[in-house]
């Protein structure tokens, strides 16, 4: 089971502000837990940000992100009302879209 | 890995990372895959494979982050260009297992600034690579880490 992206848009003079935060534990393969087995690599490795059909940010994650991915970016145009929406997939295929109304 | 997989992702490291990316969004993702560039260890290995090996070290890229850090697990860490045309930047952590924490492609309009979260094993320097008009550039910044957090 994925739980929501939690996305924040917020339109100033003409620039939009993204920031995002994918629930995802991002676990690297190395780490071992606390009965000593090594938990298994399960992190994001694609991310994108569209607005309304437009891309405005594509990203590769590979496992050094962190635990929830979180990210802060800005992009020209966006009304109040229009959407901004965040999909992810990652190495296991499961996949996940949010969307969220500019304010 | 089958064989066209693998070609394909070195011929997008000699094409430029953002024909790579193209070429890489349009792959199916099997399970426990990891694109190979992300399992290249070493920053100049990184670089050559995302083509930026001959990138050179500009004032207009920025590293904002903490001088020392106390949890590794969560490092914030902001890039921001001042590059005319920026259009991919990549994160690279020196002393990491994983030597690639993250590439973004910035489509025209999107502004060259980003902020994130990453982890870090131990101190170690974070370079930041940038593709703008005219090439690849690079910036780092050491980052003390308190407690490593690669798990």
């Amino acid at each position: 089971m994925t739980e929501p992206t939690r996305i924040r848009a917020t339109v100033t003079a003409g620039v939009t502000q993204v920031r995002l935060m994918a629930a995802h534990p991002m676990e690297t393969g190395r780490r071992r837990s606390p009965e000593g087995a090594l938990v298994a690599a399960h992190h994001i490795t694609d991310l994108t940000v569209l607005h309304e059909a437009r891309v405005v940010l594509q990203a590769r994650f590979g496992p050094s992100v962190s635990r929830d991915p979180y990210l802060v970016f800005s992009f020209v145009g966006g009304a109040p009302g229009e959407t901004v929406s965040v999909s992810w997939r990652d190495n296991r295929g499961e996949q996940r879209s949010d969307t969220a109304t500019i304010r | 890995m089958d064989r066209s997989r693998r070609s394909a992702l070195k011929a997008g490291g000699r094409i430029g990372l953002l024909a790579w990316l193209t070429a890489a969004g349009v792959l199916p993702v099997s399970a426990a895959t990891v694109a190979p560039v992300f399992s290249i260890k070493g920053v100049d290995a990184v670089m050559q494979a995302l083509g930026a090996g001959g990138a050179r070290e500009s004032e207009a890229v920025d590293i904002l982050a903490a001088e020392i850090v106390e949890n590794g697990a969560m490092v914030s860490v902001e890039v921001n260009s001042r590059l005319p045309g920026t259009r991919q930047m990549a994160l690279l952590v020196d002393e990491n297992p994983t030597t690639l924490a993250a590439v973004f492609a910035l489509p025209e309009g999107t502004l060259p600034q980003l902020q994130t979260r990453i982890k870090m094993a131990q101190t170690s320097h974070v370079i930041a690579v940038v593709e703008a008009e005219g090439g690849f550039y690079l910036a780092k910044r050491e980052i003390k880490i308190v407690q490593g957090g690669c798990g």
